[in-house]
């Protein structure tokens, strides 16, 4: 099949960007998209030119890695699925294909496609963790977990932290990235003993990194390649709503500093 | 010669463990800040270990290549992890663990490592729900647990289908909590180029800043490396795009000894190749041989539609050559026999594939139980091949997995380099020459979390005494060769993209090193290798600029480090002239193809010197002795 | 200092609107109950519109209730549009550069027309009040007289004259739509945002929003539209459309003194 890309091509964080043209006349309708962009690149390299730069690496939907907009939609075509699992043919003889990073101000560009996603390891860093050190601990039986509430925080520790959330949404929001890591710890009884400070830290961190509000669109549930319900930011809210009216002031301490 | 000592405590394995830590000299939280760690990686082994050691007040200093260090290709284990727990009563224990083990392992790994291995497994399980991993559960609450390749207990715990994810999240946010608390940094988007040894002792690493391309130093007193398998050299496998063996590797160059390095898994049932553009395999879960019968046409060449065969004109090859264990033959014989077919031609239409064929299952079954069982597995191969398993027989073909070799480690995970570590699946580790499902990331983990922490101090003690900085002659020597080294791939200027000339290498590696192996093709293979690096010196192409974003030269990079280990690989299984495990020589088989080992001239690990660019390595061996459990063939029947 | 830093977030924001927005919300309900008394004729309706002043006299004075309620509305409605504002541009912000495609999948058209939805009905809220509340505004001419004391609109006979003009009776409809999808969106926007969102929740909320905004545009639009179809009857002793614009700053010198 024939196929017309249009790809945005950035030379580094600072650089101005803009789209540019290839035509593909031979693509294999079985080719993964980014065994198409292989393909692209070993063309380009082999006519002297620069290659398109773009992130991937488990190239099976689970690592994360691959981040572009296709056609603006996160992760192109698919239900459910990444970049990397989306097959050309998924698209038709003829096609045009716009190609554009994940845009958001949390997300600077590195090149051309490549996107840091630094922003979302300070999230978790500000407190989307349980407290442990390694060493022996009590028996995984010794408190039993429902299983659903065992399902249900699997459901929300599903995110694969792609940010096709952020990219999706109107608003810039990492509110499903957030809500989720903050509902996966917050429904376990292990993560009970610092819910309260974690919900809070998380939310403001989220907001330090220039991440918009969440207008409920559901725009982000919709693009998340693991189909993670915004029922986790309400979750996050009620939680956050809670923890920063309703409980002492002194339980809020900062999870930071030993 | 290598001079290598394991270092294992004297006495019964089973005491080994203990008796090590007893006598291990230890470092007092009070020094404990002066000293400065490097984690080269960040799947579970790299992960687990920076997350225990930041805890224990170590300064650490953390480097993985992706944008974050929870995208290494540890996030994508499926399956499930190995515990023996005995949860479900079936007789589980740490010997049964050791003993499945070591006999999976075709009795090519040590012992007293093995053990260990089963001794802090349970504790893994416990660690992990600690921080909140989400094992499942039964209703009641208590963990469930699944079977798993060939035991006969019950003892792999599991997170749906993604319990690679789960297990490495934990340890990442284990880790993430270190860098909060001040003890532990990041350098996402960084590559090893190479480790720094000062009098003997490795001090250091030279890397490189993917997003700037700056090359940098970094000291230190001691040096993990975690970086993952290299199964990438054969160009298509499971491993994830960027896996690679260039940190391991330019510390094998520095004098580390690369042990078994022939030793890869090659998984059975993944999905076939379909165009000559893809690199990376998926793998179907080894479950799936439970119900699906494995078949090719008898007809050469058979271009028919699978509905068009009559049963008689179809070859169920493994229920016919294995009467006894049928389609569940284990995973190297399944993998071998597949081969064996496609290579006389009767793979599906000529290709390189074979059926595995649900319809008798459904008829036997109905549609509800197959859907229940593999309901999402048959979802995720018709999203990859449009084709619907329940209607027409999955094609699948062998594809490789996982590297048993790696660095050669001492008992407490020293490379032979004081100073210079290496845990997961970059060590030569514990699984000798074959691995069990759902042990690689109790391994991983167990070294991580239970073993390094407690060994690493072994080494330390004293040793802040005598820092050394970045301003030492051998920092500037060792930054002056990398820098050399990336100019020089910078000034390729041929016409072969990095990319053709890796899959080259690929389709070598697997054709002569792959499934089985002969003296004769290996000879060939090496030959074929050099012509390959002729050219890579003087017919590759790099494009772009060195400063900066460059994925084409990391690539190249890689590349380089992938002809030499290939190389490498192919001397070693000539060399070890014996079939064990994975490693099948044909010159050493049963009349029906089964492996033959050579107890008496090959039990030993192999381990090799880099002597010098264009110079032969030198093989070393470390003898293997079997005193807890006894030799034996291991067999299926 | 707790409240600072809660509003300081976005969730805090997002809340303060959401909170607000179900006061509005409320006071839409009752607003609309009061007028759905006009079917019940004349008195019915200038006999609520003098009740809403005396609730409570005896302790807050004729007009008192009203005059607290009409705080709280200001308040909230004045909260509500800063903290939309400042969320507006927060969330302009967070994406510096925007997509040359970009298509919304899942987000309603409701969702995507909040900004605009919530101007026009600002808009038509300040006519609003001007017409009926404080005559500014007379496309037809408002009446006032005097009841219990008080200089009083005549409520009945204003909406009369006003929704017989057809442009008002459908400029009044047309503001109702604004509302309904604004609260299309926004009355199962503030259960997520306010955290009652679970598993099995979400559809039954998405239908008490549908419930909500399309019943208070019905019984919003039902007097506009009773009026403009002659449904609803002409008040007796049938108004003098001549009246005098002199009751304009009656009106004014009324509300002068229930303050
Ligand atoms: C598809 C698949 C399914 C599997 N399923 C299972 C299973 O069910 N059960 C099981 O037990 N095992 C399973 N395995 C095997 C297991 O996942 C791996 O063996 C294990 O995760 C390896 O972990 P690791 O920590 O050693 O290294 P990796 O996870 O590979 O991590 C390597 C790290 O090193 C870093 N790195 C490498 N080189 C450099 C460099 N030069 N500079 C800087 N950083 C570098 C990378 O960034 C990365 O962070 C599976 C493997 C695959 C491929
Ligand atoms: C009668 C008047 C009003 C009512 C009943 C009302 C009600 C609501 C409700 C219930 C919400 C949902 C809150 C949430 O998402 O949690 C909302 C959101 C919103 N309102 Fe209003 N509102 C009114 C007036 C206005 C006005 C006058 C404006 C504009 C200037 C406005 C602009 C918005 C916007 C933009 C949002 C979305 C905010 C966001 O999610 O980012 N509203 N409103
Ligand atoms: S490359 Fe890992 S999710 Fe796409």
């Amino acid at each position: 099949m024939r196929i017309k890309l249009h790809i945005w091509r950035q030379n580094g964080p600072q650089a101005k960007g803009d789209f540019e043209v290839h035509q593909l006349d031979d693509v294999d309708e079985d080719m993964s998209f980014l065994e198409m962009l292989d393909v692209l690149n070993e063309e380009i390299i082999e006519s002297g030119g620069d290659p398109v730069t773009f992130d991937s690496d488990c190239r099976e939907g689970i690592c994360g890695a691959c981040s572009c907009v296709i056609n603006g939609r996160p992760h192109g075509p698919g239900h459910k699925s990444t970049t990397c699992q989306i097959r050309m043919r998924s698209f038709n003889d003829g096609d045009e294909i716009w190609i554009e990073p994940f845009r958001s101000r949390g997300f600077p560009v590195v090149k051309d496609l490549m996107v840091d996603r630094e922003a979302f390891d300070r999230i978790i860093r500000a407190g989307g963790f349980i407290s442990v050190h390694s060493g022996p601990k009590p028996d995984a039986n010794d408190i039993p977990i429902p299983h659903r509430i065992a399902e249900e925080a699997m459901d929300a520790a599903e995110c694969i932290g792609c940010g096709a959330c952020v990219a999706a949404c109107p608003n810039g929001s990492a509110m499903l990235f957030t809500g989720a890591k903050v509902s996966h710890l917050g429904l376990l009884p292990q993560g009970q003993p610092e819910r309260v400070s974690r919900v809070k830290s998380m939310v403001d961190q989220m907001d330090d990194e220039g991440f918009g509000a969440c207008t409920n669109y559901a725009e982000c549930q919709d693009a998340c390649p693991k189909g993670i319900s915004i029922r986790f930011i309400g979750r996050m809210n009620r939680d956050y709503l809670k923890a920063s009216l309703c409980e002492p002031e002194k339980v809020q301490g900062q999870l930071k500093g030993h | 010669m290598l001079e290598l000592n394991a270092g294992i405590p004297e006495g019964p394995v089973s005491e080994a463990w203990t008796k090590y830590l007893d006598h291990v000299k230890l470092v007092g939280p009070r020094n404990r800040p002066s000293y400065d760690v490097i984690v080269v990686g960040t799947g579970l082994a790299g992960a687990a270990a920076a997350a225990s050691l930041a805890a224990q007040g170590y300064k650490v200093h953390v480097f993985c290549f992706q944008d974050s260090s929870r995208r290494a290709h540890s996030i994508a284990a499926q399956g499930g992890i190995n515990a023996p727990k005995n949860y479900r009563n079936d007789g589980d224990s740490v010997y049964r663990l050791f003993y499945d083990t070591q006999k999976g392992g075709d009795f090519r790994s040590r012992e007293a490592n093995v053990w260990r291995l089963a001794e802090v497994a349970t504790g893994i399980i416990d660690q992990a729900t600690a921080q909140g991993v989400p094992f499942a559960r039964e209703y009641g609450g208590n963990v469930a647990n699944r079977s798993f390749g060939g035991v006969l207990v019950e003892r792999t715990f599991y997170c749906r289908g993604q319990t690679g994810q789960q297990l490495l999240l934990g340890a990442y946010q284990a880790l993430q909590h270190q860098v909060a608390v001040g003890n532990a940094v990041m350098h996402p988007r960084t590559e090893i180029q190479d480790i720094v040894n000062i009098d003997g002792r490795c001090r250091g690493i030279v890397y490189r800043c993917l997003k700037t391309g700056e090359i940098r130093s970094m000291s230190a007193d001691a040096v993990v490396l975690a970086s993952g398998g290299y199964g990438n050299v054969f160009f298509q496998s499971t491993n994830a795009f960027n896996s690679n063996v260039t940190a391991a590797w330019r510390a094998h160059k520095r004098g580390a000894g690369m042990a078994n390095p022939c030793m890869v898994q090659i998984h059975p049932t993944c999905i076939p190749v379909s165009g000559n553009f893809q690199c990376k395999l998926t793998l179907m879960s080894e479950s799936l041989r439970n119900d699906g019968r494995v078949w090719v046409p008898r007809k050469e060449g058979d271009t028919r539609s699978p509905d068009q065969i009559p049963e008689a004109e179809r070859y169920y090859y493994l229920e016919e050559r294995y009467p006894s264990f049928g389609n569940l033959v284990p995973r190297d014989v399944a993998a071998r026999n597949a081969k064996y077919v496609c290579d006389d031609g009767l793979g599906i239409g000529g290709r390189k594939q074979v059926y595995l064929d649900f319809s008798d299952a459904i008829k036997e079954r109905g549609h509800q139980v197959i859907a229940e069982r593999y309901g999402n597995l048959f979802d995720m191969y018709e999203e990859i091949t449009t084709e619907s398993p329940y209607q027409v027989p999955m094609r699948i073909f062998p594809a490789v997995h996982y590297c048993m070799g790696g660095l050669w480690v001492d008992y407490g995970l020293m490379t032979n380099i004081p100073g210079l570590w290496a845990i997961g699946e970059a060590n030569f580790s514990d699984h000798g020459a074959n691995r069990l499902g759902a042990s690689s990331m109790m391994q991983c983990l167990a070294d991580g979390y239970f073993v390094l922490p407690q060994t690493i101090c072994s080494d330390l003690h004293d040793l802040y005494r005598q820092k050394v900085t970045t301003e030492h002659p051998e920092f500037a020597k060792a930054e002056a060769d990398v820098k050399d080294r990336i100019h020089w791939l910078m000034s390729r200027q041929g016409s072969r993209t990095p990319m053709s000339i890796h899959k080259e290498l690929g389709e070598v590696m697997w054709d002569y090193c792959g499934m089985a192996r002969t003296a004769d093709g290996l000879q060939q293979a090496m030959s074929k290798i050099d012509d390959l690096r002729d050219a890579f010196e003087n017919d590759m192409i790099v494009p772009g600029s060195a400063d900066g974003t460059n994925q084409a030269l990391e690539r190249a990079g890689r590349l380089g480090d992938f002809l030499e280990l290939g190389h490498l690989m192919c001397r070693d299984a000539y060399e070890r002239n014996e079939s064990c495990g994975c490693h099948f020589r044909e010159e050493h088989q049963t009349d029906d193809g089964e492996v033959v080992r050579d107890d008496e001239n090959c039990s030993h690990v192999s381990v090799w010197e880099w002597k010098g660019k264009d110079q032969p390595h030198e093989l070393t061996k470390e003898a293997l002795s079997f005193d807890t459990l006894p030799l034996m063939t291991r067999s299926y029947k | 200092m707790r409240l600072i830093r809660f509003y300081r977030t976005a969730i805090g924001k997002k809340i303060v609107v959401a909170v607000t927005g179900v006061v509005l919300f409320a006071f839409l309900i009752l607003h609309m109950f009061g007028n759905l008394k006009v079917f019940f004729g004349p008195t019915a309706l200038d006999q609520y519109a003098l009740h809403l002043r005396t609730i409570g006299e005896g302790i807050f004075g004729w007009g008192g209730v009203l005059w607290i309620t009409r705080g709280v509305l200001i308040v909230s409605v004045l909260a509500h549009i800063i903290t939309v504002i400042l969320l507006v541009i927060q969330n302009r912000r967070a994406r510096p550069v925007k997509y040359r495609k970009h298509r919304t999948q899942a987000a309603t058209i409701a969702a995507r027309l909040m900004e605009a939805s919530g101007l026009l009905i600002l808009v038509f809220v300040v006519l609003h009040i001007l017409q009926f509340t404080t005559g500014d505004i007379q496309p037809a001419p408002v009446l006032f007289s005097e009841q219990d004391g008080h200089m009083m609109a005549d409520v009945y006979r204003n909406l009369y004259a006003a929704f017989s003009i057809w442009w008002v009776a459908w400029l009044y409809i047309f503001a109702m739509a604004c509302i309904c999808v604004h609260l299309y969106h926004g009355g199962w926007s503030f259960l997520q945002t306010l955290g009652f969102d679970n598993q099995d929740r979400n559809f039954g909320a998405r239908i008490w929003a549908w419930c909500l905004s399309v019943g208070l545009f019905i019984g919003f639009s039902s007097v506009p539209l009773g009026f403009w179809t002659g449904y609803l009857p002409a008040p007796e002793g049938t108004p003098s459309l001549t009246a005098d614009a002199q009751s304009t700053d009656t009106s004014e010198t009324t509300h002068g003194k229930s303050h």
